[in-house]
């Protein structure tokens, strides 16, 4: 049997075992999609449902996203059960982190992974990937992968390139890519740490962040989304997949992430026991950037 | 109307409408994204044959992502307010699908409703809508659902497409159309004798995903406004707003005052009905308050209530909803499925 075939008909069995002994509220994974390449998300209730779960390259979305902002499924006494790749459980350590959510109300169902596509390539978050197996599951589908050096060993390379840029080609670079914005969020939407009720783009009064997709707001709702994201974002590439304008956000939310770990030495949704750095004071921080 | 066969290439054609001094707006690229946009040479354009479609429709050069349409100033208790404008150059919009020129006929309807939207009709009457027919589709494509072919003609002031041996025959609809055809009447030839069927697009109308019966949809949608389907299928929707902001029929917009110091503009700008903030009230109250609710009011705009209103579908079958769907939310899908469920 193939790898997904076994991986699928295993997560078949254990959402239904789940929804059928009452364990959970719900489970959220995925299905068959209707286009080549691309999967559906399924949020199943009832044990019926459960045979149309799947599990294969194709799933390249992160589904934690169902787990925060208004469509909380956890209102339930039960917990309610995900699908969740080795690097998509960084998202519950960290909104754990964050206080948006209580281990105990969700069920991990780790899926271990060779990485997944994104059209038709690899995606990017796979190429520099080093953590095939689930980690903190409640239960893990799939057999134990060997892990070795990924593709990529440096994630931030890109990112260095752009730091390289004299300060005017920086400008330029983002100034034309932004061109594209057309303030859809897509963007937020997708994105399993921006779940505030409202969002600082949404407030008028006063108005922080210009709405309109001219240079001036589309500048703004970037540069502050990023600043939100920072020592948070933990490199879904979520973002990125879901903006049709292929502006590459993973881009401004790496660099965050770098500047972070270059201070602080933290990573994002790593370590369950980590504070936070920027909701923690400690004396002995580094401040040589405060002047 | 009269029926001409080009005598150069797609590029040479706009050289020579650019020469001529128009202001042509074709599909190009921007980074990796192919987007309508003004060329300054024939060259940036993409061939007709690379693409299947633009990742934005043509929409926005009717109805732009943000425009001004007040300009005020103040100072003190004394308040200047100046109507703006939409801008009155004439425009060619070159490389359109059959699907985005028949938008604009289902757009038109609204824009030039009780209230006359300025800023949409001028743009609309000054610009030539130039369409090639489709070569290519892919599985997101749905256009026979809802009355197109891949070389309908409907919307567009000129129609381009291809015989067998490859020339391109341009099938003129409009005034407007032929006015483009004459100011490069050196490149064209008119056609007297009647001009083959070309199988390529018959072709492609077979391929296409099987049409939807929109008269059993509508019935249905007619019943169920209170159906436990709209969670059971839309419970999943993200409320990102892609949909509507690639569909070129989807036309909402919100207009929002921006200020600099003491003076400012108030804009317009697109919006859509899968946002939280649509429909939320001045007093806290929410009447579409979960994401099912919104997802709804997608479906039934789109195939109940512009057709109560306008009797067309608010869809042309483009796809775009379909591919760029973070979470393959498949409007296809959905409607035909739903609508072989019982009434409830
Ligand atoms: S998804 Fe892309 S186009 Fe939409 S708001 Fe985000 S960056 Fe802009
Ligand atoms: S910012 Fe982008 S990469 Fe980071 S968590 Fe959000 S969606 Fe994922
Ligand atoms: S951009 Fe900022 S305010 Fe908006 S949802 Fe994300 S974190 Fe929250
Ligand atoms: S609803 Fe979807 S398929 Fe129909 S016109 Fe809009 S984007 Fe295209
Ligand atoms: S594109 Fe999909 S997820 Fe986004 S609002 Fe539309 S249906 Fe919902």
């Amino acid at each position: 049997m193939s790898n997904d075939i076994k991986q699928s008909s295993e997560a078949k069995k254990l959402a239904r075992e789940l929804l059928e002994q009452g364990k959970v509220s719900a489970v959220i994974g995925y299905a068959e999609g209707t286009l080549k390449g691309r999967v559906q998300t399924l949020i199943a209730r009832n044990p019926l449902d459960a045979e149309k779960f799947i599990f294969n390259e194709y799933c390249v979305n992160n589904l934690a996203v169902y787990l925060t902002k208004s469509y909380r499924l956890l209102k339930s006494d039960k917990p309610v059960a995900v699908f969740l790749k080795p690097c998509d459980i960084r998202t519950v350590t960290a909104l754990i982190q964050e206080h948006q959510i209580k281990r105990e109300d969700i069920f991990i169902i780790g899926m271990s992974c060779q990485g997944v596509r994104n059209g038709n390539g690899l995606s990017g978050k796979c190429r520099a990937c080093r953590m095939h197996n689930p980690q903190y599951s409640d239960a893990v589908i799939g057999e134990a992968i060997e892990e070795k050096e990924p593709e990529v060993t440096d994630p931030f390379a890109r990112v260095k390139e752009i730091e390289n840029m004299s300060t005017q080609e920086r400008w330029q670079f983002w100034t034309k890519e932004f061109d594209k914005c057309i303030r859809c969020y897509a963007c937020r939407q997708a994105c399993p740490l921006c779940y505030c009720e409202q969002c600082i783009v949404d407030k008028t009064q006063p108005r922080w962040i210009e709405s309109s997709a001219h240079p001036v707001g589309n500048m703004a709702w970037h540069l502050i989304r990023a600043f939100h994201l920072a020592g948070r974002c933990i490199g879904c590439g979520e973002c990125d997949r879901v903006c049709h304008q292929n502006i590459p956000l993973s881009l401004l939310n790496m660099k965050m992430s770098k500047e972070i770990f270059d201070l602080y030495g933290y990573r994002s949704g790593v370590d369950p026991e980590a504070k936070p750095p920027l909701t923690e004071f400690k004396m002995e921080d580094n401040e040589e950037f405060i002047r | 109307m009269k029926i001409y066969k080009l005598k150069t290439g797609y590029t040479e054609f706009l050289g020579a409408l650019l020469q001529k001094g128009k202001n042509v707006i074709a599909p190009r690229f921007a980074g990796r994204t192919l987007l309508f946009g003004k060329i300054d040479k024939a060259e940036e354009a993409v061939l007709p044959e690379k693409y299947i479609n633009t990742v934005r429709s043509a929409k926005e050069f009717m109805f732009p992502v943000t425009e001004a349409v007040v300009e005020f100033s103040f100072r003190n208790k004394d308040v200047k307010i100046h109507d703006a404008h939409p801008e009155e150059d004439e425009k060619l919009i070159v490389g359109l699908r059959p699907c985005d020129a028949a938008a604009f006929t289902i757009t038109d309807d609204i824009f030039n409703y009780e209230y006359k939207d300025e800023f949409y009709l001028t743009r609309r009457r000054n610009a030539a809508l130039i369409t090639f027919a489709c070569e290519s589709i892919d599985e997101a494509c749905f256009c026979t659902s809802v009355g197109l072919k891949p070389d309908s003609i409907q919307g567009s002031d000129i129609l381009f497409k291809k015989n067998s041996a490859g020339t391109y025959i341009a099938y003129v609809n409009s005034e407007k159309g032929q006015k483009v055809i004459d100011s490069v009447k050196e490149l064209f030839e008119e056609v007297i004798e009647v001009v083959e069927d070309i199988p390529l697009y018959r072709d492609l109308e077979n391929k296409m995903r099987s049409p939807l019966d929109t008269v059993k949809i509508k019935e249905w949608l007619d019943k169920n406004f209170e159906s436990p389907l709209w969670d059971e299928y839309s419970s999943r929707c993200l409320g990102c707003g892609s949909c509507a902001y690639l569909c070129p029929t989807c036309h909402c917009f919100d207009i929002v005052d921006e200020t600099k110091y003491s003076q400012g503009l108030r804009r317009k700008n697109w919006d859509a009905c899968q946002f939280p903030l649509f429909t939320l009230h001045a007093s806290g109250h929410n009447p579409r308050e979960v994401q099912s609710k919104r997802y709804r009011q997608r479906v039934m705009h789109k195939f109940k209530y512009y057709s109560d209103r306008f009797n067309k579908t608010l869809c042309t079958g483009c796809g775009r909803c379909v591919r760029s769907c973070p979470v393959n939310l498949d409007i296809y899908q959905v409607v035909s499925e739903l609508t072989k469920e019982e009434t409830a």
